[in-house]
């Protein structure tokens, strides 16, 4: 294994539950046995951790998926090179409506409590004649411009035929402050991940009305990346810290594990909630409605089954192809290389063979063509991949994909010409 | 004909700086000659205040939980100052000083000069030791007369 080139590492890491994999390598002692003195540091925003990281404050830290892609390509934000070899989690997020807006929404359409499509496509109903009767657009709560939860949100609203960026209002507001803004009535619903869903349906202020599972099964949330110039510089080291977060992450997929990780959130102060709220969905547990009991969800947190921590280079392009589909990214670019610059799988790989752990041997694979029927007995090393909308997103094809949405700001054309290699 | 050069003092806002970080700028923008925007908003709504004061230089706490909002308002509007974050040279090792050791980001319109922002981060980053400095000091002073001396060259 590579020497470490540096062995005192500050990490940042925002408070909710999927930061666990940090809290437990942390506390069970995997960063440790690397080698490395490890403190991490809990941040209050997304944007002061890509500063820091950025600027050389942090060593690392954990971010939303979309964000290093995000960086690199300066997309609401300044563009800084980051890379990520190692996806920290799946899944985890949740869209919650607030009491109000979910009874119309309902009563549109009773499947609506039942099946996200159905709910998307009454919400679109209710926003239709919330406009006829000239009242305010509804608002929704994200936590970051180029969040995975901005773009779920978006999908969401979208497969109903609601226009994000028309229809409704999207505002960002800190996860924490999601509830007391949904309970104040100045939001109508948001997507953020745990624990603020359940906080919110547990305190009856709100129903979840689709999560992320359910949006795209099994998609990339929070990754761990670095400055690109820092994990040239520190190679061993960068090496070092994924070989730790694997293990943790392999240590949080048993379930048996998972009321500890639990107990070491809210025990060890990385989360100020009680135990019963982080804990249910820890444990597949997931709290849908206050008036009807729990659901199970075993794949509300996915931390390391389905090859969880490969950075796919396909879902980088996904994220690349929300940007444009939205209007965040005008210029052409070439969207493969973009993501082969971010995602680095290679690193993986590296990691992977050394830690004696099965890896991928290929770095993209087709989305939605996957449900979870198909996979019944099948290779843990492999899950369901569908979309809400049951669209699919075929390896080389970004652009057909974006074609498929009658919602979308994206220049095919210009792209195409960008894009010679994918079609 | 010269173009016109625009003389009118930056306008700044300070988001999310406790009482003692404030307490430090204030005199060091009024020294500046940097106005100071009104904020007397408890939780104000950073969509409309931003659009109404339409400021130059915003100083905001690395760790107010409002940033991430004010991230969404100032990438919706390329009018309004932006994050300063990718630099080389002297100027990234100030930002990284002033963001880790004096916990302040900064967000400056396009109209700020590279020069003038650089000398701006610079003095806000000795101002703001200094004052540390000074506090260090005046906590090590058991004599209560020495005390307010200093105290008193503070203000």
């Amino acid at each position: 294994m590579a020497p470490l080139e540096k062995t005192d590492i500050k990490l940042g890491y925002i408070p909710l539950t999927d930061c666990a994999p940090f809290a437990v390598a942390k506390e069970k002692g995997f960063f440790d046995e690397q080698g490395l003195n490890v403190s991490l540091s809990r941040e209050h925003s997304w944007a002061s951790i890509r500063d820091k990281v950025g600027l050389g404050v942090l060593d690392g830290a954990q971010m939303l998926a979309s964000m290093p892609v995000a960086a690199r390509l300066g997309v609401a934000g300044p563009r800084l090179d980051m890379v990520t070899g190692f996806v920290l989690d799946l899944n985890g997020n949740a869209i919650t409506l607030s009491k109000r807006l979910y009874s119309a929404v309902v009563a549109t359409d009773p499947d609506a409590g039942f099946s996200p499509l159905a709910a998307s496509k009454a919400l679109n109903l209710v926003i239709r004649a919330n406009a006829q009767n000239k009242r305010p657009k509804f608002r929704f709560g994200v936590v970051f411009p180029v969040s995975t939860q901005n773009y779920e949100l978006r999908y969401w609203l979208g497969c109903g035929g609601t226009n994000p960026d028309l229809d409704v209002e999207i505002v960002v507001i800190p996860p924490p402050d999601m509830v007391d803004h949904l309970q104040s009535g100045d939001i109508d619903g948001y997507c953020v991940g745990e624990p603020w869903n359940t906080v919110a349906v547990r305190a009856g202020l709100g129903h979840v009305v689709a999560t992320k599972y359910e949006l795209w099964n099994n998609s990339p949330e929070k990754v761990f990346a670095v400055a690109r110039t820092w994990s040239e510089t520190y190679p061993g080291t960068h090496r070092a810290i994924i070989r730790a977060l694997m293990k943790a992450c392999a240590w949080l997929d048993q379930s048996e594990n998972r009321l500890i990780a639990a107990e070491i959130l809210t025990k060890c102060g990385y989360i100020d909630q009680d135990l019963e709220t982080v804990a249910l969905s820890l444990c597949g547990i997931s709290q849908r409605h206050p008036d009807r009991p729990p659901e199970d969800a075993p794949d509300f947190h996915v931390f390391n089954r389905y090859s969880a921590n490969f950075p796919w280079l396909n879902q980088a392009e996904w994220f690349i192809a929300e940007m444009y589909r939205w209007g965040q990214l005008k210029n052409p670019v070439s969207i493969s290389c973009i993501a082969e610059e971010v995602y680095l799988p290679e690193l993986y790989r590296e990691v992977a063979v050394e830690f004696g752990v099965p890896c991928p041997a290929i770095n993209r694979k087709t989305e939605g063509n996957l449900s979870p029927q198909m996979l019944q007995n099948f290779t843990p090393h492999l899950g369901p991949n569908q979309f809400i909308d049951g669209k699919r997103f075929d390896v080389g094809k970004v652009l057909r994909y974006l074609e498929q949405h009658e919602l979308s700001q994206a220049n095919i054309s210009e792209l195409r010409q960008r894009n010679e290699t994918i079609s | 004909m010269k173009p016109s050069v625009n003389t009118a003092p930056l306008r700044a806002l300070l988001i999310g700086a406790n009482s003692t970080r404030s307490e430090k700028l204030l005199p060091l923008l009024e020294n500046l000659g940097i106005d100071l925007l009104p904020r007397d908003h408890v939780r104000p709504d950073l969509y409309q205040l931003l659009q109404t004061l339409q400021p130059d230089l915003i100083f905001v706490d690395v760790n107010s939980p409002a940033r991430d909002t004010l991230e969404h308002v100032v990438s919706s509007d390329p009018n309004l100052p932006q994050p300063v974050v990718n630099a080389d040279g002297d100027l990234r090792i100030s930002l990284r000083r002033l963001a880790g050791d004096i916990g302040i980001s900064l967000y400056v319109r396009n109209t700020v000069s590279p020069a003038l922002l650089q000398a701006l981060i610079d003095i806000t980053i000795s101002h703001c030791h200094s004052i540390d400095v000074l506090r260090q000091e005046l906590a090590l002073l058991k004599a209560p007369g020495k005390a307010e001396l200093i105290q008193a060259a503070l203000h």
